[in-house]
Parts: structure tokens; sequence; C-alpha cells
């Protein structure tokens, strides 16, 4: 019986564990292609260029660094998201890892931050005074970050943050999620799945609001030394 | 037949910015907004033969601002461009009120042959 528990458990966070990949992969890959489609775009300029050169206009030097420097931009942009894409892959590689908080939640908010300004909201990370190094699985503590603030994004007033706080309490890592609610909290899920990650990891968590914010708090205990 | 005014909605600046100058090139005048905020703006003050908006775009979506556009503008031509591969093929079901529906990246030959034939429609009746 216990052992049909944990295959459904196991299945689960493997159903579940999919759906995050595939968000954050349609995200990136929506933005690879319009990265590369601008750099097709600006290429297609500097042949519009060398067209008209043949006509008898005279490109300046001038015109075409200004075109390069902005393909230079675009590749720089991609080579940046697909660094974080595969940086976002490799978490998946140990069930148990010592690392540093900010690093990975920097990197995750990197990765969101489309999603987040699709619903017209900005992503804040606030960087802690002190590195903080937690040991667990790190790619469900990240579907937890995630799935937190996806719960609440659809309810976020526009044109505001959702500010994520790092912060250590005793012998906590205390991962904060605030933000500005637009008065629609009753649509927000019920977050089953996100409390059994959150017990998975052996974390603890409380959500409150008032009027006008919502908060999220997420405990994680700091492995002794 | 290049002598029309298009304006182009897409969060992704740099992409239609670039998009605008190379039309510019081949005679056409182009002009573009960030979000459909803007877009409604610049249509209440600018007259345009035809609108190409991405599915895409933070705040008001791509799908309801051609929803308000056909509904402020029934005589406004509206294309739609999107990076959204859905079904085996790639495609994307056309929503209704828009004439074409163009997967990015965006080839500017076949981007302003159909502008010219929705441009064309419209003007006949067809859309």
């Amino acid at each position: 019986m216990n052992s049909d528990i944990n295959k459904k458990l196991q299945e689960q966070f493997l159903y579940q564990g999919l759906g995050f990949c595939g968000a954050i992969t349609a995200s990136v890959t929506h933005e690879l292609n319009n990265i590369l489609g601008t750099i097709d775009q600006l290429s297609g300029l500097l042949e519009d260029l060398a067209l008209t050169l043949t006509q008898g206009d005279v490109a300046t030097g001038n015109q075409l660094t200004a075109i390069s420097d902005r393909i230079f931009k675009q590749t720089a942009r991609g080579m940046t998201l697909v660094k974080r894409l595969n940086t976002f892959a490799h978490f998946r590689d140990d069930v148990a890892a010592k690392f540093d908080i900010y690093d990975a939640v920097e990197n995750l908010l990197a990765l969101m931050k489309r999603l987040a300004l699709l619903k017209k909201v900005e992503l804040i990370l606030t960087k802690p005074a002190e590195e903080i190094i937690v040991k667990t699985n790190p790619f469900s503590l990240l579907e937890i970050i995630f799935l937190a603030i996806n719960r609440i994004l659809p309810c976020t007033k526009k044109e505001t943050v959702i500010e994520v706080v790092l912060s250590k309490q005793n012998s906590d890592a205390v991962i904060t999620i605030k933000s500005m609610h637009d008065g629609t909290l009753t649509r927000l899920s019920d977050g089953g799945y996100l409390r059994l990650l959150i017990s998975h990891i052996s974390g603890n968590t409380k959500e409150s609001f008032d009027d006008v914010y919502y908060n999220f708090e997420l405990k994680v205990p700091i492995p002794e030394r | 037949m290049n002598n029309f005014h298009v304006l182009f909605v897409d969060d992704e600046e740099e992409l239609v910015s670039t998009l605008v100058e190379r039309l510019e090139y081949r005679g056409i005048i182009a002009d573009y907004a960030t979000n459909g905020d803007k877009a409604l703006e610049k249509l209440h003050h600018e007259k345009y033969d035809i609108i190409v908006i991405d599915l895409k775009l933070p705040g008001l979506s791509g799908e309801e601002l051609i929803h308000l556009v056909n509904k402020s503008y029934p005589n406004l031509p509206v294309l739609m461009i999107t990076g959204h591969g859905s079904g085996k093929d790639g495609s994307f079901e056309k929503p209704n009120g828009v004439y074409e529906l163009l997967q990015k990246p965006i080839n500017i030959s076949l981007l302003i042959k159909k502008m010219k034939e929705a441009i064309v429609a419209n003007e006949l009746g067809y859309q």
C-alpha cells in the first residue's frame, strides 16, 4: 500500500515537474525566437543597405557599425539566456545539494521575467545581507518558488512588482514573496501540490494578506556547518 | 502599390523597429507600438491602412487588441504575427477578424505581399 502511495507521489512530482520545465522552456524559447528574428531582420537591414550602395548611395562606416552593434547586443542577449537555461537544467542533476540560494533564485527570476512582463508585473529580488547556503532538493525549491509566484501573478495589481526577499532567521533560510494584489485573491488556487512539495523538502510556509498586500513566506532549514 | 501606412504592435522593440526601417527602405510608411494601449492611442491620432499585431503582448493581449480594433475600426484590416508554436506543424488557429496569421521569423517579402492582399481585400469588401 505504502509503495503504491509512494509511486503515485513520484508520478505526481514527475508530472508537475515536467509542467514547470515546460512553462520555463516555452517562455525562454519564445524569447530566443524573438532574438533570432531580430538578428534575421538586422541582417536583412545590412542587405538592404548593401543594395542601396549598388544604386549609388554611400553607406557611412557609422551606419554599418551601428547595425553591427545591434547584432552583437542581440547575440549577447541570446547567449545569456541560453546560459541561464542551461544552469536551470542542471538543477535537476542532484536530489540534494548545497547551494547559494540567491544565485539559484536570481537565475529563476531572470527566466520568469517574460512571464511576469506579459501580466505587466516586474519581478524584483532583494539580495540578502550575507550569503545563504541551503542543502535541499534544488529543483523542488525552484519549483516551489515558481508555483508560488505563478499562483499570485494573475491576482497581482498591474504595473506593480512582485518582490522576492531572501533572509536568514535562526537556522532557517526565509524566502518571502510580497506583492500588491488587485482584490481578486478569491481566484487563488488552493495550492495543494505546492504544500505537498514544501513538505517534501521539509519546509514551512505561511500565507497572509490584507486589503492591499499579499505575503507568502517559506522557511527552509539551513544545514549545520 | 507601396504607398500605404502600417502600424505594427509588438513588444520586441528592436525587432519591430528594424522591420519598420526595412519597410521604409521599400517606400512603405511604417510605425510601431510596443503594447496594446499605445497602439490604441496611435490609432486614435493617426490614420492607418493596416495593422499588424503580435499575439503575445504585455497587458492587453493580441487577441483582446484585435477584438477592440475590429469593434472601433471595422474597416482597418488586421494581420497577426506569432512566434507561438502549437500543434504538430507549429500552426496556431487564426482568430476571427484577422485576414492572415504569419509565423515568426518574418519574411519581409511575404509580409508585404500579405499586407497588400489584405488592403485590397478590405477595399473590395472581402474581409
